[in-house]
């Protein structure tokens, strides 16, 4: 039995449809109900629905042995996972934006807004840049436009938000895509089920 | 042995044996080291964090992160001597997870001097007689330093492309792989070997044909030798199918240069061992000589370990109006008997025993 994390959500949704396209069905998963847990016997798949950002640390701590989550959340969670599939879907940018009037003070660290401080801390070292990070949890862009931070890092989508609040992106730190990841310790037990899934889903990437 | 015994302490006593048989000495070291040990090995180590503390003379000391950097600062081997050190310590490292300093049970063994293929092998043999003791199913991956970085050198390949490579290699990534080669303008021919690295099967035959077919340098084709001599010393033991050869085990760079392992138990969510050969390390401490050894994490067996109540023969109750004197002598004369007891005033809640007897 393969136990399988998706992320609840319209990523969630169409990772389930690409395994039941390649014969991972379990329809129990689309109905309205509570359950937290789905069996396919005959397929030998159980799924759950995780929190996108909880779905690494399911696989990392092997309560489910694959899973998938965006490339934004196993860099900032360093989670020691295999990377087995890029999916090439749910795809947007990791990137720094600010105020489209933004003039960058050289002489004192740049205030970072941001939901991925690890991967600020770590863009903004390679640059050998000080920085201060101000941790926030959502609705990051309000940050500079109220003044409390010069920038922020975050995910840009479609850069709609952006736009209406008078912000841009200054640069990209990297591209975003869903990820199939496995348990490093699941994988050498189950090779042969996570390769067979794993190989079946590459040939349906588009 | 008694029934009281934690899983753990079974655990040690088995593979202590195993390593005593093999001619391993036991290590023993203090909970504290002198931090510029530390300092100037930063990154062997896996964590930057350390607890420091000073001492009353002023010496700033560190509670050990690690046990294998005191073992080389005080080793006694040379040319002439291999040094075979075995040793269970409490290491404090801080996890990643909780921000939080833990104190982790490891167990572990160092070789040390002019090391050949066979100590080489001896050590593969520990590792997997360390894990076959754990009761549970279990894999060993092995692989070598040697391939990915002579592949590396053959195509010139710079620094930052190396690192880049190396990440991927790591995690199974073919997807991350083809960008940071093409990011990188690294040779086609280069990437596809890597690739067929990675898509090696996991059987050590299936796998070890694809090293022969990828192999372009001599030393990579010395490694694959040493791999079909390994493959024949545990083709007919009970070893054959748990040693597996795996491209994408890969350990600091810096300092791993040989035979590098990563050991797996079914059940247990991380590796609970990892080892391999690490002359660089030892090149630091002004020694020519090699140096092999593995760590075993226990603490990560105790999720798939069952919890036993606890057990003695004979649960002797007694009451106030009881003659102490002959409580005593019953309990004495029955643990002559080689019988486990306790006395109590009343049944303790969880305690299974084999018999109860009321005075």
């Amino acid at each position: 039995m393969l136990n399988i994390a998706l992320p609840k959500g319209r990523l969630g949704d169409k990772v389930y449809e690409m395994l039941k396209t390649i014969g991972y069905e379990c329809d129990d998963i689309q109905s309205d109900t509570r359950k937290l847990i789905f069996v396919n016997e005959k397929c030998g798949v159980k799924y759950f629905l995780a929190k996108p950002s909880d779905v690494a640390t399911y696989v990392e701590y092997g309560a489910a042995d694959i899973g998938v989550v965006g490339k934004d959340i196993l860099v900032e969670s360093e989670s020691d996972v295999y990377e087995l599939l890029d999916l090439n879907i749910g795809k947007c940018r990791m990137a720094v934006a600010g105020r489209n009037d933004y003039v960058e003070d050289i002489n004192r660290p740049v205030r970072v807004a941001t939901k991925f401080p690890n991967v600020a801390r770590k863009y903004y070292r390679s640059k050998n840049r000080e920085i201060d990070i101000i941790k926030l949890s959502g609705s990051i862009e309000i940050a500079p436009v109220l003044n409390m931070s010069d920038v922020i890092v975050d995910i840009v989508e479609t850069g709609t938000t952006l736009k209406e609040n008078d912000l841009s992106v200054f640069e990209e730190i990297f591209p975003i895509s869903a990820r199939l990841i496995a348990n490093k310790s699941s994988y050498k037990f189950k090779t042969d089920e996570i390769d067979t899934i794993v190989s079946k889903l590459r040939n349906n990437v588009k | 042995m008694s029934n009281n015994y934690t899983w753990q302490e079974k655990y040690y006593f088995k593979i202590r044996d195993a390593f005593e048989s093999s001619g391993y000495k036991p290590y023993r070291m203090r909970k504290f080291e002198e931090y510029s040990l530390y300092a100037d090995n930063r990154s062997f180590l896996t964590s930057e964090y350390i607890i420091t503390f000073t001492d009353t003379d002023g010496k700033l000391l560190a509670l050990k992160p690690d046990v294998t950097l005191s073992i080389l600062k005080n080793t006694k081997a040379n040319e002439n001597v291999t040094e075979k050190l075995y040793y269970k310590e409490n290491v404090y490292r801080l996890d990643k997870h909780s921000g939080e300093y833990k104190e982790i049970n490891q167990i572990g063994l160092e070789c040390i001097g002019k090391l050949d293929t066979l100590n080489v092998i001896e050590i593969i043999e520990l590792g997997l007689a360390s894990l076959a003791a754990t009761g549970k199913s279990y894999i060993l991956d092995i692989s070598d330093m040697g391939i990915i970085n002579s592949l590396l050198e053959y195509y010139r390949v710079d620094e930052l492309a190396k690192t880049a490579i190396f990440e991927q290699m790591s995690i199974k990534s073919k997807d991350e792989l083809n960008k940071v080669a093409a990011e990188y303008g690294v040779n086609a021919e280069l990437t596809d070997r890597l690739i067929r690295l990675l898509n090696a099967p996991s059987d050590y035959d299936a796998a070890l044909k694809v090293l022969k077919a990828v192999s372009v340098t001599e030393s990579m084709k010395e490694i694959a030798d040493k791999f079909a001599i390994i493959k024949d010393v545990f083709d007919n033991t009970e070893y054959k199918g748990r040693l597996k050869l795996d491209f994408s085990v890969i350990d600091n760079t810096g300092y791993y240069n040989g035979v590098i392992m990563q050991g797996y138990v079914d059940g247990a969510s991380k590796a609970v061992l990892h080892g391999g050969q690490y002359d660089k390390l030892v090149e630091k401490f002004g020694k020519n000589l090699s140096a092999m050894g593995f760590a075993l994490y226990v603490d990560e067996l105790r999720n798939i370990q069952e919890v036993k109540n606890e057990f003695v023969d004979v649960l002797l109750i007694y009451s106030g109006k009881s003659n102490y004197k002959e409580v005593l002598r019953l309990a004495r004369e029955l643990r002559e008997n080689g019988e486990s007891v306790r006395t109590d005033r009343s049944e303790p809640s969880g305690l299974l025993y084999g018999q109860k007897i009321i005075l």
